[in-house]
This record gives C-alpha cells, sequence and structure tokens, in this order.
C-alpha cells in the first residue's frame, strides 16, 4: 500500500465501495458528505460511489478529511467480507438506515482487526443441531455454550461480555442511535461480532448483560437461518433468544436450588430481589424464567408484575447491577502495539475510531472524542492550496 | 403503658416479616378464590375475609419462628408473650386510615379486646394490637404494633379503639448488590490468522 503522489487518476469502481462503506458506517448521508466536499448536491458523490467518475488524489485527500481517514483507507484491495445479516433484539421495527451502519462499522472493524495483525479469541461457539422450537434443547445447548465459555456447572456469570470473548466473539460498544434495541450481533468474514449499548442510565448492568447474552443466542442458535418473514417468526426468535440467555445467565437447577433456599421457596418480592443480587439479571426476567420453569403460575406472575410496577420498578429496578465493558479489543492492541501510535495509520482510520471501539464509558466520552482533531484533518490541512 | 424490650420488637418483626411475604408472594390467591363466583364481589366482605385469613395463618406461623405462643381465638388470633416481666397479647388486626390521615381501629361490643385482664391473676395482661394496611393489590403497606389504650363507645355502630404509641414493624431491606468480576483474557488462546491474512 503506498500513499498516492501527484495527480493520478483512480479508478473509483473499488475506491467508490470503500467510500460508500465508511460513508454508511458513519451514518452520513449522502447529501451530507456532498455538503462536506462542498459539491452542488449529492449526484456527484452517488456517481463516485457507482464507479461512475474517476478520483484524483485531491479529492481522495477531501474525502479523506470528510470522512475522517487516511486516503490509503480508499486504496486498500477489496476483501469481499461475507457478512451475515445482523440480528437484533425485536429488529422487526429498528431503523433499516441504522442497521446498515452498524453492520458497515462491523466490517471496518473487522478490516482494521487484519490491518493492524491483532490476535483474535478463536471462535468457540458450539454448533447447535437441535430444533430451536424445543425449549428443552435450547436449556441443553446454553449449558454446552457455557461449558466452552469455561464456566462450572452451577457458577454464576460473574462476567457476561467476558464469557463470549472466551467464545471468541467480538464485542463492541453500540451507540444509542439504534433506539430502544440494546443488541445487534452478526457473523462478519466468519467472526462472531456483538454490539451491546455502552453504560448509561436506562441501561443498567443487568439489562447489558442479558442483551449480550440473548445476541449470543442468536449467534449460536439462528447462525444459519434466514431472517424472519414475519412478525410472528420474529417474535418466536426472539423468544428463543430470550430463552438461550436466560439458560445461560441463570442455569436451571442453580437457579431453583437458591429459590429453595430463600424464603421458603415463596417468589416474593423479597426473594426476587435476593435472587437478582445472586445472578445479575433483572427482577422481571427472574419472573418469565420461574415461569418458564414453572415455579411461577401465570396469576402469581400477574401479581408479581402489578407490584413491580406499583413500585416503579419497570423504569429503575432495586439492586444494583454493574454495568459491563469487553477489553478483547485494547488488549489486543494493547499486546500488538502498545502504546505506538503508528497503528492509527496504520488502521487508516482516526484515534477517534480506537477510542469509540474501546471505551465503554457513556456518550460523554465520544463528545470528547470528537474533539481531537485527526491525522487526517491534519493531512487535508496541509494539502489545502 | 410500656414499651417492648429491643428482643420482642425483634421477634415482632419476624412476624411482619412473615406476614409481608406471604401476602406479597400468595396475596393473588385472593382474587382468584373471590373470582370463583360474581356473588363473592357484591361486596368487599369476601376478599376481606380472604385477606384476613392469610394474615393470621402467616402471623400464627411467624409467631412459631419467632419463638412466641400463637392461640387461635374463634376467627382470630392472639400472640401471647411474657417480655421483662410483662405479660403482652398482642391480636393481628386491620387498620383503615381515615379521611384525616389518622389510623382507625375497630371492633365489636363483645370483643375480648375490650375487657380488662382477669383481676385474679398475679400479673396485668396487656392487650396489643399487631395493626396492619393491605394494598388493592394484597400486600402489606404498614405494619405496627400498638397498645390498646381505651375505646370509644359507640352504640350507633361498632367500637373505635384507641391506641397508644405506634412501633413500626416493616421491614427494611438489606443493600443488595450484584458482585461483578474484572476476569481478564488469555490472549495466549487466540489464534494469528490476522497475522497470516497481511499481505
Amino acid at each position: 500500500m503506498h500513499r498516492p503522489e501527484g495527480p493520478s487518476l483512480y479508478p473509483s469502481d473499488p475506491i467508490g465501495e470503500r467510500v460508500r462503506l465508511l460513508r454508511v458506517a458513519r451514518g452520513v448521508s449522502q447529501v451530507e458528505l456532498a455538503q462536506r466536499l462542498e459539491m452542488a448536491g449529492n449526484g456527484q458523490v452517488s456517481k463516485l460511489e457507482n464507479g461512475r467518475t474517476s478520483v484524483d488524489e485531491r479529492i481522495l485527500v477531501q474525502l479523506a478529511a470528510a470522512l475522517d481517514c487516511t486516503p490509503e483507507f480508499f486504496l486498500r484491495p477489496r476483501r469481499d467480507l461475507i457478512a451475515t445479516r445482523p440480528w437484533l433484539r425485536a429488529y422487526a421495527d429498528a431503523p433499516a438506515k441504522t442497521v446498515e451502519s452498524i453492520a458497515a462499522d462491523n466490517t471496518v472493524h473487522r478490516e482494521v482487526v487484519t490491518e493492524l495483525e491483532l490476535k483474535r479469541m478463536p471462535d468457540r461457539i458450539p454448533a447447535f443441531d437441535a430444533d430451536p422450537n424445543d425449549d428443552h434443547a435450547i436449556e441443553l445447548f446454553a449449558q454446552e455454550v457455557r461449558a466452552a465459555a469455561d464456566l462450572d456447572e452451577d457458577a454464576v456469570v460473574r462476567n457476561a461480555m467476558r464469557a463470549v470473548e472466551r467464545l471468541g466473539c467480538v464485542v463492541l460498544p453500540l451507540d444509542d442511535e439504534v433506539g430502544r434495541h440494546l443488541g445487534v450481533s452478526q457473523y462478519v468474514d466468519q467472526v462472531p461480532y456483538i454490539r451491546a449499548s455502552r453504560a448509561r442510565a436506562s441501561v443498567p448492568g443487568d439489562r447489558q448483560r442479558f442483551t449480550v447474552l440473548h445476541e449470543l443466542g442468536h449467534l449460536a442458535l439462528h447462525a444459519t437461518q434466514p431472517p424472519p418473514e414475519t412478525a410472528d417468526d420474529a417474535r418466536r426468535i426472539e423468544a428463543q433468544a430470550h430463552r438461550f440467555a436466560g439458560a445461560f445467565l441463570t442455569p436451571r437447577d442453580a437457579l431453583l436450588e437458591d429459590l429453595h433456599a430463600q424464603n421458603n421457596g415463596r417468589v416474593t418480592l423479597t426473594t426476587l430481589q435476593r435472587l437478582k443480587s445472586n445472578w445479575g439479571v433483572a427482577i422481571k426476567m427472574l419472573v418469565v424464567r420461574l415461569r418458564q420453569l414453572g415455579e411461577v403460575s401465570d396469576d402469581q406472575a400477574t401479581s408479581l408484575y402489578k407490584q413491580i410496577s406499583k413500585r416503579g420498578w419497570n423504569t429503575g429496578e432495586p439492586v444494583e447491577v454493574p454495568n459491563e465493558s469487553a477489553i478483547w479489543f485494547s488488549r489486543a492492541l494493547e499486546s500488538r502495539w502498545g502504546t505506538d501510535d503508528v497503528m492509527v495509520s496504520r488502521a487508516g482510520l482516526s484515534s477517534a475510531d480506537l477510542r469509540r471501539w474501546t471505551s465503554w464509558l457513556p456518550r460523554l466520552e465520544d463528545d470528547e472524542a470528537s474533539n481531537v482533531v485527526s491525522l487526517a484533518a491534519r493531512r487535508a490541512s496541509r494539502a489545502a492550496p | 403503658m410500656t414499651r417492648p424490650s429491643d428482643a420482642e420488637l425483634d421477634r415482632l418483626r419476624i412476624i411482619a416479616e412473615e406476614v409481608c411475604e406471604v401476602m406479597a408472594g400468595e396475596g393473588f390467591t385472593v382474587d382468584g378464590a373471590a373470582n370463583q363466583h360474581k356473588a363473592f364481589k357484591r361486596t368487599r366482605a369476601t376478599v376481606s375475609t380472604l385477606e384476613q385469613n392469610l394474615v393470621i395463618s402467616a402471623a400464627e406461623r411467624g409467631a412459631r419462628i419467632a419463638g412466641m405462643h400463637p392461640d387461635a381465638t374463634g376467627t382470630g388470633l392472639d400472640i401471647k408473650s411474657w417480655d421483662d416481666g410483662i405479660a403482652r397479647r398482642y391480636r393481628p388486626k386491620k387498620a383503615e386510615v381515615t379521611a384525616a390521615g389518622e389510623d382507625r381501629m375497630v371492633c365489636g361490643a363483645g370483643s375480648s379486646l375490650l375487657k380488662s385482664g382477669d383481676e385474679d391473676m398475679m400479673w396485668i395482661e396487656e392487650s396489643w394490637v399487631l395493626g396492619y394496611r393491605l394494598n388493592d393489590d394484597h400486600t402489606v403497606v404498614d405494619f405496627f404494633a400498638a397498645e390498646i389504650i381505651g375505646h370509644e363507645e359507640n352504640a350507633a355502630g361498632p367500637v373505635h379503639l384507641k391506641l397508644g404509641t405506634h412501633y413500626s414493624l416493616m421491614p427494611t431491606p438489606a443493600p443488595l448488590g450484584f458482585v461483578s468480576s474484572d476476569e481478564e483474557l488469555d490472549l495466549g488462546d487466540a489464534d494469528e490468522e490476522g497475522q497470516r491474512e497481511v499481505g
């Protein structure tokens, strides 16, 4: 790979694809990119992305500045990474543009992992070959996946993100643009990716943990399955991922043993709070789980939901469960590059990108990152006449 | 008028906790029972009786757990104790709040709660109530102990009990929190596919 010199013209076909990839990953529209490039309309951007116009070095530098990357990023050879369609929690009403942006960002990340020669954790997610409509099969499979994640049969999952990272999943933060969808998952170039919300008030740790395991459920159960075609299909698939997450976080026998050791096995909000404290899962999730396991009747569940609602716990439950953060990407960067800044230029992106992928702090961190003057912007200002 | 010892209050809290937990965990069965026939819902009497039975059953169990002496009295329950030389008789009883925000507790004119201790006894037995108030969902919102210090005769209706100091017995939940672990990843397990991929 080399830095372009002189007023060379590049065929825009592969460049156009890469512009489109990064533009979508950044969540920038063609119109917005045209404005950043001070073009009259989005027609030229469209032509460029579709390979119907040539690109000279000046445009390449402008594009790099506009999309906060190095010009070399656009000149990388095409890799044709195969990515599966992203799975989301209740994704039927997820905005397509947002989903597309997350998928593109995952693809860019996957490329960076290769460019930076990072060591990946091997994919250890066992194959599921039973019927996903069989709840018992999902329960058994969840135990198999727990074992693959080095968790003892009855052990509490003290760190859900670390468990899925041990299974080879790349876990990256998800910004809240995706609305109420707290998690997204897909395979990119055969690597399992999970996006999960950063810490914020509306996403307590128990919800974040459940989301991560729900997404693992999609990757493990539905990897070879086509996306749902109807709302009923989507609900069924979501229920399967929920069942998997519940079975992973609260193994049947261990949970019931704990329940019966508490409060004479009586399921009250007091019991549920204690169970939440022991297992790191939401009180409402426990009601669902205990109902699945036949410990709570429909009437009792209704009564518990009413009590939960009356106490205002639908918007904020008692018993704190800390938020978690993934560490593989940070550790792999450290292990390969230490503090060497060259990794930023080699990645072809900005330091803000690396920070965005490694920071699990609330969005304020992103705001700070956006104030960092990027390498590309500096280059562009130097290149400007 | 006496004050229960701290040990006695701890015993009463065990009863309160049992009642609160039973009503939280099993109170929904009251609706199930009352829904069996529409006649059961003509007035609130059926629901009140079912609630009372659940409370009394739980209080009886709680009293045994606490090492006190429950004694069934017709439809009710007395819990007897001997605390630092003072005999007390506690009766679980539903309390209401008046529009003025005051507790209101009533009993029938012939209630044993209105009878003073047997003068032939070598000690005076104090009459106390274990007052409780319930939500619409049958959960306990208030549970207290108070001595009956008198009553107001009411020829036209039930007798209003005058209560002494309220000792709140509502359980205070212990602070809880999930303990997560800050586990490391063993990158020694990592594969080096990425390195081979780089041209």
